[in-house]
Order: structure tokens, then sequence, then C-alpha cells
């Protein structure tokens, strides 16, 4: 039987998504067993000019981490497109931006600014090393995540993706049994579904942040004042940080039919906050609580900033 | 009643309108032959407690260059408290527009009942003239970066 | 959706005159969808629907759109029109190009312009909408009246009559309300406590009449046919079955209040009978007035209570009943005189109200009917009246007329002029607003037989001069000031809303109109019912009106009522909330948010609607963090489309 062709690519990455692969435990034997790895830059050697040189569609899957922050990044995703059969976006980076979509808040300028200096510092795009000509990929305006790129067949979210999403695509993969296009291997319900923790359907009285409080393990973390993103987020991770006493950041992503994650976990927060009445009278004391949000965008939009309705940082 | 500013540009305005108040206010304004500027485009939601970020932002995205929300007055919601619940969003809402660097006055909130036509003609015409002073919206495609 | 029609209505010239109505149309039959659009000169009139639903068969139309009035005024109309093409209902929309266009906008250009996007946004809406049936729900069968003044005993009388069980709540410990403190109503001049009585003893006395006086409707939950009513009955701290109405205890009783009945001309006691007449015929221990409400403190009048029915344990009752629908009468309050300074109202003895003037001629108060003034109880033998006073004064009080003042002044005059033969009874007035059965006449015999000197202007001042008041005013059909030294000044003063109105209309999710009267569901058609169903509204709690004009409305609203009551199920809104089980994770955050509880994570961790509870607010949609909850018909998806086609350009 021919050995399935894999492909796993980093772009705008921390290299979280590569180690989490090996999460898979005694599933990485059998994945070796059914797979070559064709291309792998954190493991193997392979040159630009050895992917341009494979046919077009000559990977069957690839494995696309990272979001796309430079030309490289985008030319790449491009290429790795055609050469794939399938193309997984894999991790909350790719999918949504991740965490480093929050960029977005600056421009390229203000980014360059904080971590160059003055603008003669700015590397070039072009210049002369050690009488070599060096070309450095130029870095966009705005992240991107991949889907914003190139079309992508599935998705594997998680910052990075939890073993239980990675070893459930495995399956389907060397079971031959992938899902329709258009698949996230996560849950379809939201977070809260799979959580231990009792929800008391109450009202937010005061917001606090995990080590502000001794928290109740028992208890749902949003009756308890912490925000937790779980509502707003897919589930498929065994509610993980919830159970660690932390909570959800919201980085599988929403459910199906939610375009806006952060909007969605905005209403979500504003509408429960409140003394337990709601009346004009109570007015002051909501508003208090919400002053209590600081970082508005960063606490609803941890991942996905880059994928939002907004995308970053709007100039006026 | 606020003069016009008189820029030539003639913004888009998305007006969500509860059905029970700010509709009927718009009615009645409409009844009593009130006239106001055009931009507006009304949207009847059964309450302002329907109106949700994802909406608000939904405008903004595709082109509007601020976005109105009429509900019932404190305590007269038609639904007991709905208004309370977007009167949270908004405040909300606002500061997220204002960190993604969008003028938080292009979101606007406003409590206009049945009764209050005169209300509806002077918020939608300050509205448009605020808007028509702060130009395009940057998402808007006229709008400059 | 793909055969959707688009009907623009011209309403005449009302939409035409701004809208190009072809304009919109042809632009329209572009927008995709869209297999058939006209525009049509009246399409509420029956041609316009023919042609509605000869389109609708002939196109095979699966949506339309009528673009025309306000969807108030005739989506029921229009919706109605479908269906009999055999369209579903609910795949009917109104685009509002009247309202909120043709009649708002000046620039043809603009107007047109902002049509064709109000036109695009419904036409996207029916492209999402689905076909709906309505549901069908089972009702209690009883009617709760709040308020038991002559609105609200006609209402339950009606009510009662037609065979269905009334709750009559009244706050107060006597039903009977303000007609019971009139001397005689105008213009016929008959006892009103003659023609009042009898309707009190009636309501009291009729087998399908529970009634509750003293008591407060504190609590209503629930929804049309299926209210939950919980009412406070107030402690009297007097056993009405025991109470022989020997009255032993008010002549001990050693503590006097003004009393409410005789609008504070004479003192009552802490323990006492609103009035003779009153219904419950028992007495009542004012527990604010009361010195104590124990034996070490008082006692006095339970020591002199033979049929031992005063109990000072008495404590508040709380009684729970499921009605169907509920009149609310609550009537009205004067403005406070002592509002009026320019008058010396409040400050002047002998500047008095319409009310404690009624009391003054009433042959039950208490001059028994000879007219004293209340400063020296002297015989006055020049009365001014004066008119508006409080009303149609924008700047400083009431902005509205309250309509029954003009005739009450001319009635106050002509009896006064009987009971002082020779006395002067001067009128200052505005205009006169006689319109009204017998009105006119009644004071146009009043002007000229009765001898009634009515001056047109304003009174400027009014203060007080040894034992008189003096007036000053002016006479504006003469141009001349005039200045008058009265001996008894009465205002004819504004009627203002019943102070529970604004607590009530919170209680029964019903909204106030800015002046405080409870606000009906449309000023010309639905004047007898508030926006929320199964709640009918009767007499001044809805505005000003003498007392026909309250008794017709009464008995409107009790017809609203028994039509609702009679009717086997009630039909309720489709367009509800639905929970994509696939997606919701039952975090229960929606279920918090329902104003209705309509909502509850159910057994298989999903939430759950309990579709005759939800009215379609959407509070839980918004609040769900996972798109699961929608609304019918109104679903996120559906506003995101009518957003982006209303921004749309060309
Ligand atoms: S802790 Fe978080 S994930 Fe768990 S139920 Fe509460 S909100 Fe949902
Ligand atoms: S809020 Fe949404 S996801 Fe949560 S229980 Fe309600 S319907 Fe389900
Ligand atoms: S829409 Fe939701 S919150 Fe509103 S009544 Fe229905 S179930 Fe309750
Ligand atoms: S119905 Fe108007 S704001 Fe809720």
């Amino acid at each position: 039987m021919e050995k399935i062709r894999i492909g796993i690519y980093w772009a705008a990455s921390c290299g979280g998504c590569d180690v989490s692969l090996l999460e898979i435990d005694e599933q990485i034997l059998d994945v070796a067993a059914k797979a070559d790895f064709v291309l792998w830059p954190c493991a193997t050697d392979t040159k630009y000019a050895d992917l341009r040189a494979y046919k077009d569609g000559s990977i069957d899957i690839v494995l696309f981490n990272g979001a796309i922050r430079t030309e490289e990044n985008r030319e790449i995703a491009k290429l790795l497109r055609d050469k794939a059969k399938h193309l997984v976006a894999y991790g909350s980076c790719a999918q949504m931006g991740g965490v480093i979509g929050l960029a977005n808040l600056s421009s390229r300028k203000e980014i360059f600014t904080t971590l160059f200096g003055a603008k003669t510092h700015w590397p070039k795009e072009e210049s002369i090393q050690d009488g070599y000509p060096l070309h450095l990929p130029a870095f966009l305006d705005r992240l991107l995540p991949l889907g914003d790129v190139v079309e992508v067949d599935y998705v594997i979210p998680g910052c990075p993706p939890p073993r239980e999403m990675v070893s459930q695509f495995f399956d389907a993969l060397l079971g031959g049994k992938l899902p329709e296009k258009g698949a996230v291997f996560a849950a379809e319900k939201n977070l809260c579904d799979e959580c231990p923790r009792e929800r008391r359907e109450e009202r937010i009285t005061r917001i606090v942040r995990p080590h502000e409080i001794e928290s109740d393990p028992e208890i749902c973390l949003l009756d308890q004042g912490i925000i937790c993103m779980g509502p707003a987020t897919r589930g498929g991770c065994g509610a993980a940080c919830p159970m660690a006493n932390m909570p959800c950041t919201g980085c599988a992503g929403p459910t199906a039919n939610i375009t806006d994650q952060g909007a969605t976990m905005l209403n979500t927060i504003a509408s429960l906050i409140g003394t337990g009445l709601e009346g004009e009278e109570e007015l002051e004391a909501e508003e208090a609580i919400l002053a209590e949000i600081d970082d508005v965008i960063g606490t609803f939009y941890r991942f996905s900033l880059a994928a939002s309705i907004f995308k970053g940082a709007q100039r006026e | 009643m606020a003069k016009l500013n008189d820029n030539g540009f003639e913004p888009k305005i998305v007006a969500f309108l509860c059905r029970w108040c700010s509709y009927a206010g718009a009615d009645l304004a409409g009844v009593s032959r009130m006239t106001y500027p055009a931009n507006i485009i009304p949207m009847r939601v059964n309450c302002s407690g329907r109106v949700d970020a994802g909406m608000v932002m939904a405008a903004f995205e595709k082109g509007a260059d601020g976005v109105l929300i009429g509900g019932c007055h404190p305590g007269d919601c038609h639904y007991v408290n709905g208004n309370y619940k977007t009167r949270r969003r908004v405040i909300l809402l606002k500061r997220a527009l204002a960190e993604v660097g969008v003028k938080p006055q292009r979101l606007h909130l406003e409590w206009i009942s049945a009764s209050e036509g005169v209300k509806f003609q002077r918020t939608v015409t300050e509205f448009t003239g605020l808007i028509k002073e702060l130009g395009p919206s940057p998402m808007s495609g006229d709008g400059e970066d | 959706m793909s055969r959707i029609g688009v009907f623009v209505c011209h309403c005449g010239m009302n939409i035409e005159r701004t809208v190009d109505t072809q304009a919109v149309a042809a632009t329209l039959s572009e927008h995709s969808g869209v297999v058939f659009t006209t525009d049509y000169n009246f399409l509420c009139a029956d041609p316009g629907q023919r042609l509605i639903r000869d389109a609708i068969a002939e196109h095979k139309l699966d949506g339309i759109i009528v673009a025309a009035c306000s969807p108030a005024m005739h989506e029921p109309t229009f919706r109605r029109v479908a269906a009999e093409a055999g369209l579903n209902p609910y795949l009917c929309e109104i685009a509002n190009i009247r309202e909120h266009c043709s009649w708002v906008h000046q620039d043809r250009d603009k107007a047109t312009q902002k049509a064709i996007r109000i036109v695009k946004t419904l036409v996207e809406k029916v492209r999402g909408n689905q076909p709906l049936e309505p549901l069908r729900i089972d009702h209690d069968d009883k009617c709760l009246v709040i308020g038991g003044g002559i609105a609200g005993i006609q209402a339950a009388l009606d009510v009662a009559e037609s065979g269905f069980e009334v709750i009559l709540v009244e706050k107060e410990p006597s039903i009977g309300g303000h007609m019971a403190q009139l001397s005689e109503t105008f213009p016929t001049l008959d006892c009103s406590q003659c023609i009042l009585t009898p309707k009190m003893v009636e309501v009291s006395r009729h087998p399908n009449v529970r009634l509750l006086t003293y008591s407060e409707v504190v609590e209503v939950t629930g929804y049309v046919g299926n209210y939950e009513v919980k009412i406070r009955k107030n402690p009297t701290y007097v056993d009405p079955d025991k109470c022989n109405l020997c009255g032993e205890c008010v002549k001990v009783c050693p503590k006097s209040v003004g009393s409410e009945f005789e609008r504070g001309l004479v003192e009552r006691k802490a323990i006492y009978i609103p009035f003779e007449q009153a219904i419950p015929s028992s007495y009542t221990l004012d527990e604010e007035a009361c010195l104590g409400l124990h034996p070490l403190r008082c006692s006095e009048c339970a020591k002199v209570c033979e049929p031992k029915a005063i109990d000072y344990d008495m404590r508040p009752e709380y009684i729970e009943e499921s009605v169907g629908a509920i009149i609310v009468a609550t009537g009205y309050s004067l403005y406070p005189i002592s509002s009026l300074t320019e008058y010396g109202g409040g400050q002047i003895p002998d500047v008095i109200d319409g009310l404690q003037f009624e009391r003054l001629l009433s042959a039950s108060g208490p001059t028994s009917g000879e007219v004293r003034r209340p400063s020296d109880g002297k015989i006055p033998k020049k009365v001014v009246f004066i008119q508006c006073a409080g009303s149609r004064d924008p700047e400083r009080h009431n902005a509205y007329c309250s309509k029954i003042c003009c005739m009450y002044t001319t009635k106050h005059a002509l009896l006064y002029r009987h009971a002082v033969p020779d006395g002067e009874a001067v009128v200052f007035y505005i205009d006169i607003r006689a319109g009204g059965k017998g009105y006119e006449e009644f004071t146009q015999h009043a002007i000229e037989e009765e001898r009634i000197l009515y001056l047109r202007g304003k009174v400027s001042k009014v203060y007080r001069q040894d034992d008189r008041v003096v007036v000053w005013g002016v006479d504006t059909l003469s141009n001349r000031r005039v200045e008058i030294e009265a001996d008894l000044v009465v205002l004819a003063i504004s009627m203002n809303p019943h102070p529970s109105n604004l607590a009530l209309s919170k209680i029964l999710k019903i909204s106030c109109d800015a002046d405080g009267f409870l606000k009906e569901a449309h000023p010309k058609l639905r004047p007898v019912e508030s926006l929320t169903a199964g709640i009918f509204l009767a007499g001044a709690a809805q505005g000003p009106k003498d007392i026909p004009e309250a008794v017709s409305q009464s008995s409107g609203a009790a017809v609203k009522a028994v039509t609702l009551l009679t009717k086997d199920k009630l039909i309720h809104s489709p367009e509800v909330v639905e929970i994509d089980e696939a997606i919701c994770g039952g975090c229960g955050i929606c279920v918090d948010m329902c104003p209705y509880n309509a909502l509850a994570v159910n057994g298989a961790g999903v939430a759950e609607v309990n579709e005759v509870l939800c009215e379609g607010c959407g509070s839980c949609v918004s609040a769900c963090p996972t798109g699961a909850a929608q609304l019918k018909n109104m679903t996120t998806q559906q506003f995101v489309e009518m957003i982006e086609v209303a921004l749309q350009d060309g």
C-alpha cells in the first residue's frame, strides 16, 4: 500500500504546533508506518527548490501552522495549496491569526519602531551581507490567517492543538475517512458542554483575574467572575484549562455559525454583567463592573483578532 | 436642530430601531411630517436587546459610516429589560471600537419612545451631522486609512 | 426563495410625491430572486389587494414585499391577502417607505434611493424567512379589573354579565372613585351618588364579581390569556362580616387626619368609613394614622367594638389569581393645588379645587350642600371660577387640555347660583370647549339665563386682602383689566394621571405616554388596548375623560376582554426562538436572559424553549455565545444580509 505523503509547514508561528504533533504518543508509530513526511522544515531539511519541483497535488495533506505575516509566508502558502491535495490550517495562528494576530492592533511602522527603533535601524528588504546580496521577505501591513490567502480544507484548532483533536485527525487520515471539506477537528458544541464545572446561571457581579481569588474548582468560572471564553469556544479539548483552574482563552475558535468570536463573547459578558436586578438604579453598578475589564480586544479576541470582522486596527 | 455641516459627504447610517418605541417614534415623525436627512436606513428589530455587537460590526464592515440604535426608555422596554442589556453591550462595544481605532461616536444609542417623534427627528438630524463631520468610516471604502 | 414579488404603493400622492415608485419597482426587478415588481395607487384598497393575490398566483411567487406604509398599519392586512392567495403569511413583509421615507424627506432623488435600500432589506429578510404556523394556546377565562371607579365598575359589570368571572381590585377602602365625590353631573344635573350607588351595589353583589378593596396588584407574570396575578389585600383591621356599622369606634378614636373623601375640608378619625354609601360597607383602620395598633398604645376602638370586629393582628393577605385578560381603570388624580402658586393655591384657604367645591355642593358633604367657604364658614357672595388651572400651560404646568373642566365649571357656577341665589359667579376662561351631547346648550343656558359672567382671559394674580380674595385678570374681549374682590375662588384644576400608573405600567409591562397616562396601542384605531396583548385600558387612566366617555370606553374594553375570553384557543406568534441542538452546549446563558422564563436547559444538556412564553425579544439570541439560539424569521444571518444590501451601492 502506498504511503500517505504528509507535509508540515510553519509560517509565522512559535513552534509549539510542531511539538504538539508529538503529543499523540504511540499513535506516532502508526503514523510513521503509514505515512511519509515529504516536508517538515522543523525536522528535516527541504529546500524551496525541492518543494517547487513537486508536482501539483502530489502531497496528500499539508498541515500548515502559523499565520501569514510576511510575503514569504504568503508565497509558500500559495505554493503549498498547489502541491497539496488537502490543506489543513493547523493551530490557532493558521486558523484565526492566533495570539500574534493581536499585532494587528499596531501598524507595521509601530511594530518596527518598537522592535528596531529609528527607521535607519529597520532591516532592509534588499541588502549586501558579507559581500552577498540578501533578500528579506516583505513584512505585510497586516497579519492574515491562512484562509485569507488560500482556500483551506480542514481546521485543527488550538494553541497548540490538543492531543484529542490531533489524534482524531490522524485517525481519520490513516483510516481513509477524511470528512467533508470544511470540517473542524473539534466539537460542534461549546466548551461548556464538556466542562465539568457547574454553571449556576448567575449574573457576573464582579470581574476578577484568576490569581486574584481562590476559585471554587466545582463552580463555573464565569459565575465566580473570571472571564472564561468557554461559552464562545468550541469544545474538543476536554476543557483542559477550566479543569486546571484556568479560564478558557478561546484558542479553539468559535462554533460553526459564529463569524466573530470576540464580538460574541462581548455580547455574552455584557448580557451577564449585573447585580442580578435589571433597572435604572443598577446602571452605575453595571458600569463599574464593566470598567473592570481592561483591554477589551485582548480579552475577547486573544486568538481571533486577525479573523474578526475588523481584522485589526482601523486608522481614523 | 443642529445645523448640518455641508461638506458634500453623504454618510450611510444604519439604524436599528426597536419595534415598540423607536420604530414607532419614527412612524410618528412621519405622521407628523417632520423632516430629517435621508442618510439613515432604518431596520426594525423586536427590541434593542436584539442588537448585538456582531450586527453593529457587520454594519461597519459593509460600509456604514455610523450606526444608530434606538430603544425604549429605561424601564419602558416592551420586554422589560432588553434595553439595559444593550446599553451594557454598547458600553463595551464602544471601548472595543476605540481600541481598534474606530471613533466610538460612530455608534450611538438613544432612547426614543413611541411618542417622541420630535426626538427621533432631532436624533437623526444631529447624528447625521456628527457623522458628516467625522467623515467616512475607515472601513467604508471611501474612508482613508 | 427565488420567486419574490415586490409591490410598491403610491398611497395616492403620499408616497408618490417624494418617492419615484416606478423607479423603485424597476430597480428591484434587477435584484436577485425578484421575479415580479409593480407599482400601484392604493395597494390596501380592494383592487390593490386583488392585484397582489393575482400576481402571487400568476407568477407563483414564494415571497412578497409590500412597500407601503408602516407595518404598524397594514402588516396584518397584507399578510391576510397573502394567505388568501395561498402564500404563507409569514412570507409577506412590509417595507415602510411612507412614515420612514416619503413623509420625512423632500428631495425626491434621495428619498427614492433610500426607499430602494429599504425595500432591498426586506427582500433579503423574506428570502431568509420560513413559512410558519401560528401557535394555538389555551387560556384562563377570568378577567382582572384594576380600579373601582365608574370605569372599572362598568367594565367589571359588562364582563361579568357576559358570563365571565371578574376580579375587581380597588386600592381605596371603597369602590366608587371620584364619581362618588361629585354632587351633580353635567349636563343633565343628575345627582352623581344617585346614579352611581346602584352600580356600586350591583357590582358588589354580582355573582361573577370578586371584589377586593383596599388591595393592590403587586405582581403580574405570564402572557395574554395566561396571566398570573398577585394581589395584596391590605389589612383594614376591621372584619367587615362582624362590623355592624355602629360607629362607636369613631367616637372614641383620639386621632384625626384630613378626610381624603372630603378633600381635606374636614377631618376623619384614624378609624373611619370613607363615606356613607361606601362599599364594602365597613370601617377601616388607617394604619398610618392610628396611634399604634397595639393595646398598650391605644386600643380605644377595640374596647368599644361590641361585635369584636377590630383585629390588630390582621396582616396583609396575598391573593393569587390566574386571569386571561386585564382591564386597567386606575382613573386620575388632580394636579396639586399647591403647584398653582400664581393663584394662591395651597396658601389661601379660600382658593379651592373643583373637587372640594363638589363636596361643598354635595348634600352629603361637610356643609350638607350649603356652600360655605373653608376659612370662616361664611356663605360666599361672589365666587370666581378659573378655568384651565394647570392645563394648557406647557411652560409651567400640564400642556394638555383636561377636557372636563369647561363643563364642570359651568355646572359649578350654575349650582352655586341655585344654592346662593343672590350670589355672583364669574368665570375666567380661555376657550369654552363644549363638544358633547347637550354640552353647548348647557353652557349657553348658563351664560344667557343664569346670569353667570363669563370673562375671556387669563388670571394673572390672586392674593388675599383681609377676608377676601382679590383676582386680577384681563378680559381680552373688551381689552380691560379686571380686578375682582371675591369671597371664594374655585380652580378648575387640571387632571393628572393617577400616581399609580407608573408603577403599574412596569408591573404590567405596558407603557405610559409622555404625560403619564397609559398609552393606547393606537390613538385612533385601538384606543382601548394597550400594546401588550390581553391588557386593555378604560377611563381616565388613558387620558382625561368625562363620565360618559369613560363609561363607553369601559364597555369597549370589556368587549375586547370578552372577545378574548370567548375564544376557544388564543393564537400566539410563531416568530419565537429556536435552539440548534447540535451546537447548543447547554451553557445556560440564555436562561437568565429571558424576561419571561421561556428557557431552561433540559436533561439532555441543551436549552429548550417554551414557545408560548417566548415573546420574541431576542435577548437570549444576543447573549447566546454559540449562535444556537435564533429567532425564527429574524436570524442573525438574515440581519447580516439585510445590512449588506442596505449599504450596497447601485
Ligand atoms: S468554566 Fe468556562 S467552559 Fe466551564 S462552564 Fe464555565 S464558562 Fe463554560
Ligand atoms: S446560550 Fe446558546 S449555547 Fe448556551 S444554552 Fe443557551 S442556546 Fe445553548
Ligand atoms: S427571544 Fe429569548 S429571551 Fe426573548 S422571550 Fe424568547 S426565549 Fe425569552
Ligand atoms: S422593546 Fe424597545 S428596547 Fe426593548
